[in-house]
């Protein structure tokens, strides 16, 4: 689906003195759910940045669906993979309907096809009775549910014309309880479409409950990926975290459940 | 909080310019009536074709307030549309063309087409210049070319490899900004005491002697922004989520911002070389229309083109009629009801954050 090979970056001039990834390679198979995860400077946004092409690696490639991600054109990219940043900026009065169908913009669906798929996403993210409400007017969690839902349609596609990517820079940040448990559910629907999901999460539990797999980022480095099972265990945690945590398994779904 | 919908805006402000352009063509030191004004527009051109029947209020309204009311229509145009557009680009509602210095840069490329350009000082080429002033003014020529030299110099200041960055730009605006009123004030220190009167006559913000050069060199400019600008109103809402979104749209943000900065200066450019600096327009027309109808720019910039007009025309109209037969400049009127309504604006916005 998506490939990272050899990719070094460092934001200073002289690059070598300043590694923030340092020659990362990563694999991401379709239809999949990974976090990444790591301790905050491990390089867990600037990876993500070039996955989605917004910055240039230094060294190394990004092979998206067979093809160097530098070579595909912009609006046919846009079909196939959406991103979800950290900030927004919308100051301007849209409303919540409006901006969830800028999501629809690469697409030539048609416009009754995309008001379904707005009200699909919409309702995923338990916003459809925000639908008509002015978008600056929201708060910070319903805001990042709007954008979600936004994201969520621009991959959110009619005719199939290959694996779609959907990136998202901590999507639950602002999420209250109900809604980081929302998310789980939200992650499933879309991969259960096709669509392949890396993320940045922080929250352990949050990752181990939703994704297939983690990867986990130190210092620029890759230091395990697996499942949550093969990675979330005291040892990597005590290594990348420099924390001491208890690791058990949950009684009811088995999955692993870190206790500080 | 939104009104109306945006084809029932449209079809208001349709209906609402040729309206407003008969009353400035009815108003004047000489009131004509509208019956006669609606016939003589119905015969434009064969009016006073019998010498034998000569007829002033035909000659008033087809060489005086004809070309003067369609002048201000597409000024206001221009300046609406352009003001909606760089605020889209900054995803600010209080940006203006005279924020990336265009007004400014425009301005003293003016002044120094006035100084230098009068027969004062080119001497033996007075008799070209003479002409050059009568046909396309000398000082229109020099205030398009500084307000586009302006733009792009600020725009190469704040471009790199990693795009625009909108607060290098406004910085490198005010700091252009700077220099051009230098310019403007070296000018005035050697200026004698027919240019410095044609210099702050030109910065008021005028729209008398309108001829049908300016309105033709106007109306070419609001064609090329008409075949321009609706591609562009897309793009325009998707780039007020971010750069990056916009990109992660599949938007091809950095030509797209090339193009418009272009286009916005040749819009403005033109309108300030045509009136002289008439402020606000760009900022009230478009606030008062996302009022109305939103800010979905496929929308917003049709509507506003078309209130900007309507605004310019009336304000020209009452610059006219208030202290008969005294003209006030236009550029006064909009900056004595643009200036409360800019602050009004502010306070608002303080109050957001």
């Amino acid at each position: 689906m998506i490939e990272a090979k050899n990719i070094s970056f460092g934001y200073s001039w002289q690059r070598d003195k300043n590694v923030l990834l340092d020659n990362i390679n990563l694999s991401i198979e379709a239809g999949s759910s990974t976090a990444l995860m790591g301790p905050n400077g491990a390089g867990k946004s600037t990876l993500l940045k070039i996955f989605s092409g917004q910055l240039k690696a230094h060294q190394g490639e990004i092979i998206f669906n067979n093809k160097n991600l530098q070579d595909w054109r912009a609006i046919e990219k846009a079909q196939m993979m959406a991103v979800l940043a950290q900030e927004n900026v919308l100051e301007f009065n849209f409303t919540v309907t409006e901006v969830v169908t800028l999501g629809r913009s690469p697409h030539n669906s048609g416009r009754i096809i995309d008001q379904d798929i707005v009200t699909t996403a919409l309702n995923l993210v338990d916003a459809g009775q925000l639908a008509q409400r002015y978008y600056p007017h929201l708060s910070g969690g319903e805001k990042q549910r709007v954008n979600l839902a936004r994201v969520l349609a621009q991959v959110w596609q009619t005719t199939p014309v290959g694996p779609r990517l959907l990136i998202l820079d901590e999507p639950s940040a602002a999420f209250d309880l109900a809604h980081q448990q929302l998310l789980n559910s939200i992650i499933k629907e879309i991969v259960s479409h096709k669509v392949t999901v890396l993320m940045v999460v922080h929250d352990l539990n949050l990752a181990a409950r939703i994704v297939d797999n983690i990867v986990l980022l130190n210092q620029g480095t890759v230091q395990a990926t697996g499942t949550p099972h093969q990675v979330l265990t005291e040892a990597t945690i005590a290594q990348v975290f420099g924390i001491k945590t208890e690791v058990f398994k949950h009684p009811e779904t088995g999955l692993p459940t870190i206790l500080i | 909080m939104r009104i109306l919908k945006p084809h029932q805006l449209m079809t208001i402000l349709l209906f609402l310019l040729p309206a407003t352009m008969i009353f400035g063509m009815i108003s004047g030191p000489l009131i004509i009536p509208a019956v006669e004004v609606i016939n003589i527009m119905l015969h434009f051109g064969s009016n006073n074709s019998d010498q034998n029947n000569f007829n002033q209020n035909v000659l008033i309204v087809e060489s005086i307030r004809l070309p003067r009311v369609c002048l201000a229509a597409l000024i206001g145009m221009l300046l609406a549309s352009c003001g909606a557009v760089l605020q889209g680009l900054f995803r600010n509602p209080l940006a203006d063309p005279t924020l990336i210095g265009v007004s400014a840069g425009a301005s003293a490329g003016a002044s120094l087409a006035i100084v230098f350009g009068s027969s004062q000082v080119l001497g033996e080429f007075s008799l070209t210049s003479q002409f050059l002033s009568n046909t396309l003014p000398v000082t229109a020529f020099g205030a398009f070319i500084g307000g586009l030299i302006t733009s792009i110099l600020v725009y190469k200041l704040a471009t790199n490899s990693q795009g625009t960055s909108v607060a290098t730009m406004l910085l490198a605006g005010i700091a252009i900004s700077a220099l051009a009123g230098a310019i403007n004030s070296l000018l005035n220190f050697f200026a004698d005491n027919e240019m410095l009167r044609r210099l702050s006559l030109w910065r008021m913000g005028n729209l008398d002697n309108a001829t049908w050069e300016r309105v033709m060199l106007c109306f070419f400019a609001v064609l090329l922004l008409i075949l321009l600008l609706p591609k562009e109103g897309r793009a325009l809402n998707a780039i007020l989520l971010g750069e990056s979104e916009a990109r992660h749209l599949g938007f091809d943000v950095e030509k797209m911002k090339r193009r418009l900065i272009i286009l916005t200066a040749l819009g403005v450019g033109v309108a300030i070389a045509m009136a002289g600096t008439i402020a606000f327009l760009g900022i009230v027309i478009p606030h008062l229309i996302r009022l109305l109808i939103g800010p979905d720019h496929r929308y917003l910039l049709p509507a506003s083109a078309i209130g900007g007009a309507i605004l310019l025309v009336l304000a020209d109209t009452l610059a006219r009629i208030l202290i008969p037969p005294a003209e006030i400049p236009a550029g006064i009127i909009t900056a004595v009801l643009g200036a409360p309504f800019f602050i009004w604006l502010l306070l608002q916005q303080r109050q957001q954050l």
